[in-house]
């Protein structure tokens, strides 16, 4: 198994809950697929509006959105860069709060890893502290070149030694340590008789694009 | 003193007929996940030793680490502040709080927060404190304690939790976990916006970067992180580690241990980008001295995955909260007499079989038995024993050395428990013995006889003496000495990885 088709196998039961699945996984050659993709889950949940991250990398997936997802009454917000980099987010973030009126929030990833189906993000921005943690679902559009085998490799990607030499691939970054999240499915209890439940606080579902060029 | 109080404890918990079952049930299915999630990695053991190696080094060179996670921290803009005990974390906590005005509180589970009763005292305060992970606020909102180091509300099963919503929180009864959640999730949301600060814990701090590590499910310590404009890491001072590199292993363990998860659902590793005020306040409480005994300082190398209290039969029957500690299982009996500072602290060590099922499973290799034989040893030192024990262990140590006596007193032993009722089923005089066990009538001729007999070799020293479980255990004192002190100078992980 290479490491895509790993993650992918690792991912299927993590979406699942035992009320049915939270999620999907798909792989497609391109950032307009995923961008239709979107469209058409977003018209079969009946969602309103959708905040796309503020990566580069999903220009396209937020235009494709934007043009084509006001015909199904589709609202779609991009998220700022942070005003201030890399120190804590300003007290705009305290608006953060409306992150969760969004029905979604469309994200990228730093690095994928394969063996526990990770998706690692990098935050100086409000993608990892809002977007992907208050609206009910999280939505995730990233590179299959982004794969690694391992947490470790993961690590070794994201915390560069000597700090502040990022890899220049990462947006967001700021300065000083990296905060990074890793998301593995989502969110879950089990606090009640070990009986899973998803979610507790944070996203109930998760919809994962693998794009083979974004 | 004795261990009475211990002792009725276990006496009550062990008479609960309804007590058990929740506890069997839940660590019986955590064992099967995590020895399958072990199977499952290929290099588990090698990630196990490299786990075991990182945090052994980590305690070693403990006070340079925290000044380097100090520097660090400090670099990307957050501040540091030192507890020597509970009550000084406690004050500084409320100090941080007071400072900034802040009135109401979100808090992440963090063992190290019962253990300074942390919350007890910021609400006698006058402060508003909301536990967030689930499990934790069912005990809170029940105004109990957590039974299990990650799973807090074990104890307590769907219509009980049913019922204490409905009493505590107004709701319409219901036993559905799913509606339960909901519930907890929609109130908790609120809270987490409108919150002025967000305490945690940390499962680790990363010395060379001052980077914060949480693991968890629910997401609730991403909120409470991330969310208020404060937040306040309360951590115990021995969660340092050196190198982001040591984070690889622990993380390829921690969660197969705790949950049988490959990783948690988040993984939260907290650099510069934060909060606009960033505390952690580093909470020493008998630790630095527990690093200093050379044996002991392998206590300090858990990482509190709970899977040795899953592992421990005492624990299975009789619940978390009969250790009366925030620590309970194997761990909180090794902890217990450190952090509690009460005799009842001192007692914990005796509730443990020593058969070394958590040793087995523990993801940091600490040898939990022998550990447990340490601390027993340190209690009847300081006089734990009264006069009647050591008076015993005093005449067995007599009869033990003695081959002729010891034959003399076999042989008067076996004609007593050969006599009529001793042993017999329902007219035993050892019916606390018999009742639960089979105890087989003893031959009327003694091995080393039934050995001559068949002509088998004999020699002069006593072979039970010879290999007693206490000089086994010496041994393995010594060869564990020596493991420690050899992996401190380990090669490789060599001079540029010192601090
Ligand atoms: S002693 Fe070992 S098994 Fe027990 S909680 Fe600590 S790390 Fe886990």
């Amino acid at each position: 198994m290479n490491p895509v088709e790993r993650f992918v196998a690792e991912m299927q039961p993590l979406l699942q809950g035992g009320d049915g699945a939270h999620g999907a996984i798909h792989r497609c050659a391109t950032a307009e697929e995923a961008g239709r993709d979107i469209l058409a889950l977003a018209e079969e949940l009946s969602m309103k509006r959708l905040v796309v991250a503020a990566r580069r990398e999903l220009d396209a997936v937020a235009a494709i959105l934007t043009e084509e997802g006001s015909k199904q009454g589709l609202r779609i917000d991009r998220d700022r860069m942070p005003a201030t980099k890399g120190t804590g987010l300003d007290d705009t973030f305290r608006d953060a709060a409306d992150y969760a009126a969004f029905d979604a929030g469309v994200g990228g990833a730093d690095v994928l890893v394969a063996e526990s189906a990770t998706i690692g993000l990098v935050a100086g921005a409000h993608e990892a502290r809002a977007l992907s943690l208050l609206p009910p679902v999280h939505i995730v559009v990233a590179p299959v070149s982004r794969m690694v085998e391992r947490i470790h490799d993961a690590l070794a990607r994201l915390i560069p030694s000597p700090p502040g030499e990022h890899d220049p691939g990462i947006e967001n970054a700021g300065e000083g340590s990296p905060t990074i999240t890793f998301i593995t499915g989502p969110s879950r209890t089990a606090d009640i008789e070990k009986i899973l439940v998803l979610p507790a606080h944070g996203p109930s579902h998760l919809y994962v694009w693998l794009v083979d060029r974004l | 003193m004795s261990l009475s109080r211990l002792r009725e404890q276990f006496r009550q918990a062990l008479a609960d007929p309804d007590l058990a079952a929740p506890y069997e049930r839940a660590t019986a299915t955590a064992r099967a996940k995590r020895a399958a999630a072990a199977a499952e990695l290929p290099d588990y053991e090698e990630q196990r030793q490299k786990a075991a190696d990182a945090r052994r080094e980590a305690i070693d060179h403990l006070d340079a680490l925290v000044e380097r996670f100090r520097e660090a921290f400090t670099r990307d803009g957050g501040t540091v502040h030192h507890a020597a005990d509970a009550e000084e974390a406690r004050s500084l906590v409320k100090r941080i709080l007071s400072e900034r005005g802040a009135r109401t509180v979100v808090k992440a589970k963090s063992m190290l927060s019962e253990e300074i009763a942390l919350n007890e005292d910021l609400i006698a305060s006058g402060w508003e404190v909301h536990e967030t992970d689930l499990g934790e606020f069912i005990v809170q909102i029940a105004g109990q304690r957590p039974s299990h180091i990650t799973a807090p509300a074990l104890h307590l099963d769907r219509v009980d939790i049913g019922r204490i919503f409905h009493e505590k929180l107004g709701v319409d009864y219901t036993e559905d976990p799913v509606e339960l959640a909901t519930i907890a999730r929609r109130l908790l949301r609120e809270r987490f916006l409108q919150a002025d600060a967000g305490i945690s814990g940390a499962n680790f701090l990363v010395a060379r970067t001052g980077q914060i590590v949480l693991l968890e499910n629910e997401a609730n310590i991403r909120m409470c992180t991330t969310l208020p404009p404060l937040h306040i890491a309360v951590v115990g001072v021995e969660k340092v580690i050196a190198e982001v590199d040591d984070l690889g292993p622990l993380l390829s363990v921690i969660a197969r241990s705790a949950t049988g998860q490959k990783l948690g659902a988040y993984t939260s590793i907290l650099g510069a980008a934060g909060p606009p005020e960033r505390h952690v306040v580093l909470v020493d409480n008998g630790r630095r001295q527990l690093a200093q005994h050379p044996r002991k300082r392998e206590i300090l190398t858990c990482i509190r995955c709970g899977a040795c209290l899953n592992a421990c039969p005492v624990y299975e029957r009789i619940g978390g909260h009969a250790y009366e500690s925030a620590y309970s299982g194997p761990i909180g009996a090794l902890l217990g007499p450190h952090h509690l500072g009460t005799d009842h602290g001192r007692e914990l060590p005796f509730a443990s079989s020593l058969c070394g099922a958590c040793s087995e499973v523990c993801p940091v290799k600490i040898d939990i038995p022998e550990l447990l034989r340490l601390e027993r040893e340190r209690y009847v030192e300081t006089g734990g024993a009264d006069v009647g024990e050591r008076l015993a262990w005093w005449l067995w140590s007599k009869v033990m050395t003695r081959p002729r006596l010891y034959r003399l007193l076999a042989r008067v032993g076996r004609g007593i428990l050969q006599g009529p009722g001793i042993i017999a089923e329902g007219s035993s005089v050892l019916r606390d013995w018999t009742d639960g066990r089979k105890l087989p009538i003893p031959s009327s001729t003694s091995f080393i006889d039934q050995w001559k007999h068949q002509g088998g070799a004999t020699t002069r020293t006593n072979p039970i003496w010879d290999r007693t479980r206490a000089q086994r255990a010496l041994e393995a004192t010594r060869k564990a000495k020596r493991s420690w002190a050899a992996s401190r100078g380990r090669a490789g992980r060599g001079k540029d990885r010192k601090p």
